[in-house]
């Protein structure tokens, strides 16, 4: 069902009476804009929040996956006999034991942009680690035994891990059943997902006008989003035998609809309740294996079931990032006008092709965006290998994307002689133009706040770049400095829904009831910030409800950046519904003009000078001194074609010392527009957490498989990631633009600053030692090759 | 009850200064058994010693990863948890409002590990520098933050109780 | 196993008690910090019925002098080692390689001994250790036995150790000169670790001792540099073709291999740590 189409009124316009509405409550303004504490703070620096596996489970049954030891493979039987027969095993399940019906677990509104390619168990295993039969026993200790007693027969197919070798005509069909919700141009026999083309202009024609053209390919490596909790799930079937699934999502409403599905239940036969949760970055955005599983264990067994990852099994076998093959040929003039620019993308799905399609046309539409031009033309495919399937990971594409266009703009700039800043600037979106949106999208492209030139300033003047950064001297180490734009989104057009709901309660609080998926990026705050605001409350007078499905409206969840901009705009939209309402009935009581009331620091002001407290004003509401009781409700929805666009400028200073390639990143500039900042603290925290984050992509990460599909890692002690004494000395800028249409003028900030760091960091060691590296992570080991390779 | 001869069921331990029985399960590590009896600001996130998530500070051995340890090994001991920073009358620790004040906690999986390292670092340094700071967090994996905002709470925390005056609660 | 970690678990407070344990009764393995040991219990790698903690052995913590030579106790930490006076003194080498562990709590609740045991690639004490001329005092049922360090590591994850011996002890003689190097990983662990023993006259070297982890999957010395400097007058043109001539005999494709370097690349570091350690080592003065 697609979601509902609403008139132009929902959208954000501005209005005579909006305008003063507006200038009345920011005058009394306390929540936003301020760096308040985290409505759920002081339980996460007491330790008393609850996060998924925080509850008591002695009475739960212990569940274990039997993982494929093959990266393909045909499960031809499963003998669970021992198994079921051993003491303190409730259920044994296998591919027979669960519904047939096939699914993607991307987690997107129904049907979602990815084939319906795999069951909740299948019977062809494509990755090493692909579960094979599920166990739920009374102990651990019975539930590991079990697995070692499930005997599986499989016919072992050839395994195909390369995407180019994946294409050829001789390589292993990973889905050869046709299926259902294929996606653009899939070809699945040739083990392709999908594949896309979008000219806008004449391509060839802009080639011709160049005065010269610049080629080169990027590519990046698969990494995972490794949140510090783990998949988890708890299962239960309560007291009126409804499904109830405890879990790390990010996406409530949306993993209780795959579930329902999937189960054949009724929607109000299911639950998901979101508790603390430990990070997501994307992982969270689909239903995972970890959740319909365990939701197939609650159900054969009637009891509850708890299943957690082990780190380990998340590292091999949680979604990662895409590995992608960007390569761009771009035209370009003597004065740096580009001309044209082609950008093609190969992406490794893996085994499954959920994100496939999203994240490809992601890949290449955000980072070309940041550059308009008349002649450009992407061109990309999405491959099944036998890996583990990546997913949605914060940058969503837009991270190799990035990475390649803005690695690319710097070579452009070495071949026409001109500085790459000057380069930038000579070809940046401005504000009224339009951002490159997939054909389909149904987007109203045109961008009415766009920081990113300031951004670009902000950034060279931290280091001076005009009048040439510092350079010491020196034979051995050499400095260099590289820049990168970067453009992200708030939210996808026309998909994203929110619904918000605001108790007025009898003693003037707030109850907000709103489905974000907050998995520690601070959205219940701000939501509480811009619902406190309207009234100019405190945000202590305000409770965010936004963990059970039971209890909120329709919120598609956290992920494209779609939570300060969809869902603050759904709350404000509300606080503003249920503010008129007490105008209304205020003005009732006084015999006065509901226009002529102003809602001020937690105040109900009247016309005459007097003034009521928001609590005196509930309570008399709720007694039905003047009429019935009441007790009032506001709501809101926000749906739109618009997405703001967050950007940012990230320089990367780096010192390289040229006999051994070996390189320090000393300093990482993020300039970041975001609109206003409704939590200064909580948007630096975001810029700086995905800057690292990206900084890791950049330097270290890096989830190896070899030949035969197997995950190389042992464990999170060879997983590279960052820590603290490896950080660069990092500065935020927070550039504020005014975004008309977002909530008190914001745009969202979670992913903009991942897709930086990358190209950034290349530019810098190009512009240090003459080095270019296009292939993630940077090394010195490549360093040095490319020295001595010129030398 | 002599070293050599533990029970194997349960342990005895002084947990933020109160003494409990915790029932223990063969093979159990320290983690898994506190977290059973139900003191979940121990997280499991990793279970190699190495995400410093299941961080506590055991008696003479100070900040342990209490993953590595097994529960049977720790009777007669001491456990502090994050819990056991918070003063009798439940008020916060400096480092505790130092977090919350400057926003270095986002989804929090990873913060009763780093205040128990910034309370550490706190005992024995009282005046870090910031690279003092991030080698005492060197232990600690954070996919958040970045750190940044971590390490000036608990050097906002130093200075904190470095001109504090000195009250009867000593040792903090 | 089901359970985590073996069942049976045993403290002891004496040697001879852990032998003992050790030389009967189910399969046994000692355990310490648990930084080494505990993650390969969890993960099946060693399956042992029974863990007997030596933790409580107070005998075998600490550092003291004798005979121109230190002896380090199998328990005590890295941080400790890295900041004791005689280790800094007389095996700066060791000192410089237990002062780079770079994880926070595994430098101070790690130890020597579980280095010298697992005596993973990764590891920093091990290249110092076989630099130095360590030896590698054990306890077994037979009695004691003291093992050279190019003795001790046998080959990958192999060391001298007996099934039934507990390592007690590591002794390291004198040296006057010596300096330890190493490529860090983001994980705080060493990609490549290089340590330099020097003995010389003014500045004509006596001998040397150089050794690399890292490169194979055990420490081993370099003797094409060792070679090179022997009689040679140290400065930077010495140390700049002895650095060159480190695993020269070796096929690149041979060495260690993974993400942060492989090949030519393990080689090339090889190298220039291994004439970063030689600089360190020369620049050590203060000679008795």
């Amino acid at each position: 069902m697609a979601p509902p189409k609403l008139s132009e009124d929902a959208e954000k316009t501005e209005t005579p009476e909006s305008e003063s509405e507006r200038a009345a409550t920011e005058a009394a303004t306390t929540a936003v804009g301020e760096s308040v504490e985290k409505v759920d703070g002081w339980g996460l620096v007491t330790g008393k929040a609850r996060y998924t596996d925080d509850i008591p489970t002695a009475d739960a049954l212990e569940g274990r996956l039997l993982r494929s030891p093959h990266a393909h493979a045909r499960v031809r039987s499963v003998d669970t006999r021992a198994a079921e027969a051993l003491d303190g095993v409730e259920a044994v399940l296998t591919h027979e034991d669960v519904p047939a019906e096939r699914f993607t677990r991307t987690g997107f509104p129904y049907p979602a942009p990815a084939p319906f390619d795999e069951r909740v168990l299948n019977e062809q295993v494509r990755y090493v680690g692909e579960p094979v039969a599920a166990v739920a026993a009374r102990s651990v200790d019975a539930a590991e035994r079990a697995l070692e007693a499930i005997e599986v027969d499989y016919e072992v197919l050839e395994c195909v891990v390369d995407p180019e070798e994946a294409m050829a005509p001789d390589a292993p069909t990973l889905h050869p059943e046709p299926y259902e919700n294929p996606q653009e141009n899939a070809a699945p026999e040739r083990n392709v997902v999908c594949e896309t083309r979008h000219e806008e202009g004449d391509i060839e024609a802009g080639f011709e006008r160049a005065d010269a053209v610049v080629e080169g390919e990027y590519e990046s490596q698969i990494v995972q989003q490794l949140p510090m909790e783990t998949n988890t799930t708890i299962a239960w079937l309560d007291d009126r035998e409804r499904l109830v699934l405890r879990t790390t999502t990010q996406v409530s409403h949306i993993c209780r609809d795959k579930i329902a599905r999937a189960f054949d239940l009724d929607r109000t036969d299911v639950k998901v309740v979101k508790p603390r949760v430990g990070g997501g970055f994307g992982v969270r955005q689909d239903t995972v294996p970890n959740q319909f599983i365990c939701a197939a264990l609650a159900l054969a067994t009637g009891r509850k079931v708890r299943l957690k990852n082990s780190r380990k099994e998340d590292l091999h076998v949680s979604q990662t990032r895409h590995a992608q093959a960007v390569s761009i040929k771009t035209g370009v003039r003597e004065d740096g006008t580009i001309t044209a620019m082609h950008v093609d993308i190969t992406s490794n799905t893996g085994a499954y092709g959920c994100h496939a399609l999203a994240v490809l046309s992601n890949a290449a539409h955000e980072p070309m965006s940041v550059y308009p031009t008349e002649n450009r033309l992407f061109t990309g495919r999405a491959v099944y290998t036998n890996i583990t399937p990546g997913g949605a990971m914060r940058g969503y594409g837009a991270v190799q994307g990035t990475f390649g266009v803005e690695s690319h703009m710097d070579e452009i700039a070495d071949a026409i002689g001109m500085d790459p800043v000057k380069l930038r600037r000579r070809n940046v979106i401005q504000e009224g133009e339009e951002s490159f949106e997939p054909p389909d999208s149904e987007s109203k492209p045109e961008l009415e706040s766009v920081g990113v030139s300031e951004c670009l300033d902000r950034a060279c003047a931290a280091v001076g770049w005009a009048d040439g950064p510092d350079r010491p001297d020196g034979d051995r180490y050499e400095r260099g400095y590289g820049v990168a734009l970067a453009m992200a989104k708030s939210g996808v057009p026309n998909s994203e829904y929110s619904r918000c709901s605001i108790t007025l309660e009898d003693d003037g609080t707030l109850t907000v009831r709103i489905g974000v998926g907050d998995t520690g990026q601070g959205s219940e705050t701000v939501m509480g910030q811009i619902a406190a605001s309207v009234f100019g409350l405190d945000i202590g007078s305000v409770h965010v409800k936004a963990d059970d499905t039971d209890a909120t409206p329709w919120d598609n969840g956290a992920y494209a950046s779609s939570t300060t901009y969809i869902s603050g705009n759904a709350t404000e939209k509300a606080a503003r519904d249920l503010a008129g309402k007490v105008r209304e009935l205020a003005a009732e009581w006084h015999g006065t003009d509901p226009g002529a009331i102003e809602l001020v620091d937690g105040q109900v002001a009247f016309p005459d000078g007097t003034s009521t407290s928001l609590e005196s004003f509930a309570a008399e509401a709720f007694e039905g001194v003047r009429g019935p009781k009441r007790r009032l409700i506001g709501t809101g929805e926000h749906f739109t074609a618009l997405s703001p666009k967050p950007f940012a400028a990230q320089l990367a200073e780096v010192e390289v010392d040229t006999e051994t390639g070996e390189f320090d990143v000393l300093r990482l500039v993020n300039a970041v527009d975001c609109g206003q900042a409704l939590n200064p603290a909580n948007v630096r925290g975001q810029i700086v957490g995905g800057a690292v984050m990206g900084l890791g992509q950049t330097l270290s990460e890096t989830l190896p498989f070899g030949e035969d599909g197997t995950p190389e890692i042992r464990g999170l002690r060879d997983y590279e990631v960052i820590h603290a004494p490896d950080l660069p000395e990092i500065e935020t800028e927070i550039v504020e633009t005014y975004e008309p249409t977002g909530p008190y003028g914001a745009k969202s900030v979670g992913e903009v600053s991942v897709l930086g760091p990358s190209p950034a960091v290349a530019n810098a060691v190009d512009d240090a030692v003459g080095v270019r590296i296009t292939e993630l992570p940077i090394t010195d080991a490549k360093i040095r090759d490319g020295l001595e390779g010129g030398e | 009850m002599s070293r050599k001869e533990r029970s194997t069921d349960a342990v005895h331990l002084q947990i933020n200064g109160e003494g409990e029985r915790l029932d223990i399960e063969p093979g159990e590590t320290l983690m898994s058994a506190l977290r059973r009896a139900g003191h979940y600001s121990v997280k499991n996130g990793c279970d190699e010693g190495v995400c410093g998530a299941c961080n506590v500070i055991l008696g003479e051995e100070g900040l342990t990863r209490s993953c590595l340890v097994p529960a049977v090994s720790c009777d007669g001991g001491e456990v502090m948890t994050v819990e056991g920073l918070l003063g009798d009358d439940g008020e916060l620790h400096p480092l505790q409002e130092e977090f919350l004040d400057r926003g270095a906690a986002q989804c929090g999986y990873c913060i009763p590990g780093v205040l128990l390292s910034g309370y550490d670092l706190l005992r024995r340094n009282e005046n870090p520098t910031e690279e003092a700071v991030a080698d005492a967090l060197s232990g600690n994996i954070c996919r958040c933050t970045g750190y940044v905002q971590q390490i000036e709470a608990i050097r906002a925390a130093a200075e904190r109780l470095h001109d504090s005056e000195p009250t009867d609660r000593g040792g903090r | 196993m089901p359970s985590q970690l073996p069942v049976e678990y045993r403290e002891v407070e004496s040697v001879e008690r852990a032998v003992e344990l050790l030389a009967s009764g189910p399969e046994t393995q000692i355990v310490a910090g648990g930084y080494s040991l505990v993650p390969l219990l969890k993960d099946g790698v060693e399956t042992p019925d029974r863990l007997v903690d030596i933790g409580g052995i107070d005998a075998l913590r600490g550092i003291s002098r004798r005979d121109g030579a230190t002896s380090v106790g199998a328990l005590t930490t890295h941080a400790r080692i890295a900041s004791a006076p005689p280790v800094r003194e007389h095996a700066r080498a060791l000192a410089e390689a237990t002062d780079s562990v770079g994880d926070y709590q595994a430098k101070h609740q790690g130890t020597i001994g579980g280095n010298l045991v697992f005596a993973d690639p990764k590891y920093d004490a091990p290249a110092a250790v076989l630099a130095l001329d360590g030896t590698v005092v054990t306890q077994g049922p037979d009695g004691q036995r003291r093992i050279d360090a190019e003795e001790w590591f046998r080959g990958p994850d192999e060391t001298a150790v007996g099934p039934d011996e507990l390592l007690t002890e590591l002794v390291v003689p004198d040296t006057a000169r010596s300096g330890y190097v190493r490529k860090s990983a983001y994980s705080g662990y060493a990609v490549v670790s290089v340590a330099a023993a020097l003995e010389t006259d003014g500045d004509r070297v006596e001998s040397a001792r150089v050794a690399v982890n890292g490169a194979k999957p055990y420490p081993v010395r370099l003797p094409g540099v060792e070679g090179t400097l022997v009689g040679g007058s140290l400065d930077d043109d010495l140390r700049a073709r002895a650095a060159e001539a480190a695993l020269s005999d070796v096929d690149p494709e041979s060495l260690l291999a993974d993400d942060a370097a492989r090949g030519a690349h393990r080689l090339r570091l090889v190298r220039s740590y291994c004439r970063e350690a030689l600089e360190r080592a020369s620049a050590v003065t203060h000679v008795h």
